[in-house]
């Protein structure tokens, strides 16, 4: 079982790997057909079955892939593709009818990567994230006549914009501690990185994180390589208090997905990833597969927070390694949401 | 007439799948080409008959008996938008 378990692991990444064009010479192992349901079980947990169509679809011809698993994959493919056009049409809606009444939207995480992915329509879509700074924040709800709308504990405002949940963050970066900082949401290849970086370290204090969200910040550094200063950058992260993360996580980036650009001199020693390894593997994309968090997420309301709750104590000894100046005032903004949206 | 807007051709390693998010139909790699063509803007039996004839060397009878026969099955599944 534990060499089935390998193989699987292995043809997962390889094919993950060979989709973001970071590692395409690497033989791919004989799969049979409950191997490649496995697999494929794999990609929907991690929130990368589009990858894993991608990367299945350039293997070379010798390597078979069974039929039923050629469907699968092509329904998936059809279904993330037309989620993809969905949320970017509502992206492209919802930007231009802010920007008509003079406010200043930025596009955060997901629909703004996805445009550096090799095919940006099998990145799979969710939310779609928008940044307003604070004087336009409140506003900004009323500008477009939203009237059914809800602040989650996070402070963001939650809404429907054309069929597509809307997450409006008050806060381009999810740093609650930014006293010793003087950060600028501009949107420039250095604010982009810290910021997806930021939210990863974020999902990974509290429910977890998918392979989706390391995909994003490879791509990221792939895309930017060559338009930011690599020493400006790692001094960014130091001064924002998640150097030794950032180091976790190109560290993972390096074993997991292969050739990847990164900031740090090539000959620059990186920590073992393996504790972001077990995050990753433990729940996925949010922890939403871990099997106690899916049976909190059904129950909802008090269940989902407690266990939220749970999490996040859980992952003490992440945060207080990776981000011990972000923790209290994490867990301090945490417990006002919670009250505000109560009250 | 002209394929329905939600058609999409998904192609994978030699298999075809046409698409409109609700249902799905299995077609072949000509088949597929055809769409290719058809899906650009509108088209008769005719125009597609001559796009038969240029890609797959076909005469005249034969690329109009196979167009027609490939918009039938396009009406069949509710796959065109109107007809001109």
């Amino acid at each position: 079982m534990a060499t089935t378990d390998k193989v699987v692991q292995d043809a997962f990444r390889i094919l993950v790997r060979r989709a973001l064009k970071a590692g395409e010479d690497e033989p791919f192992p004989d799969l049979d057909e409950f191997q490649w349901e496995a697999v494929l079980n794999l990609g929907k947990i991690q929130g990368v079955t589009g990858l894993l169509f991608s990367g299945a679809n350039s293997l070379p011809d010798e390597i078979l892939v069974p039929d039923s698993i050629a469907f699968r994959l092509m329904v998936e493919a059809d279904r993330i593709i037309r989620r993809s056009e969905q949320v970017s049409k509502a992206e492209s809606s919802l930007i231009n009818k802010l920007r008509k009444n003079d406010f200043h939207p930025i596009i955060l995480k997901g629909p703004a990567v996805a445009a550096y992915y090799p095919d940006p329509s099998l990145r799979e879509s969710g939310d779609l994230d928008i940044f307003l700074p604070p004087g336009e924040f409140e506003a900004a709800a009323e500008a477009l006549s939203i009237k059914d709308f809800h602040k989650d504990p996070d402070g963001n405002l939650v809404y429907t914009w054309e069929g597509v949940m809307i997450d409006q963050h008050p806060r381009y970066f999810d740093l609650h501690n930014r006293g010793r900082t003087d950060l600028k949401a501009d949107n420039s290849p250095e604010a982009q990185l810290l910021m997806l970086s930021l939210h990863i370290r974020k999902h990974c204090m509290g429910a977890g994180v998918g392979l989706r969200q390391i995909c994003d910040m490879a791509m990221a550094y792939k895309h930017f390589d060559g338009n930011y200063d690599h020493q400006s950058l790692l001094d960014l992260y130091e001064r924002t208090g998640c150097g030794k993360w950032n180091r976790l996580l190109a560290s993972f980036i390096k074993e997991y997905l292969g050739k990847v650009p990164l900031p740090y001199p090539v000959d620059s020693p990186l920590p073992n990833p393996s504790t972001l390894h077990s995050i990753v593997f433990a729940g996925g994309s949010f922890g939403h597969y871990d099997p106690s968090r899916g049976t909190a997420l059904k129950k909802g309301g008090t269940a989902r927070k407690f266990d939220s709750f749970l999490r996040i104590l859980r992952r003490v000894p992440f945060s207080l390694i990776y981000a011990p100046r972000e923790l209290l005032p994490y867990m301090t903004s945490l417990i006002k949401g919670n009250i505000r949206s109560h009250s | 007439m002209r394929l329905r807007g939600d058609c999409k051709v998904v192609s994978f390693r030699g298999h075809h799948l046409l698409t409109t998010g609700s249902k799905s139909l299995e077609i072949n790699q000509s088949f597929a080409e055809i769409l290719k063509i058809a899906s650009k803007g509108s088209f008769t039996v005719e125009s597609l008959a001559s796009e038969l004839i240029q890609m797959f060397d076909l005469e005249a009878p034969e690329a109009t008996l196979e167009a027609s026969n490939l918009i039938d099955i396009l009406k069949n599944h509710d796959l065109l938008d109107g007809n001109d």
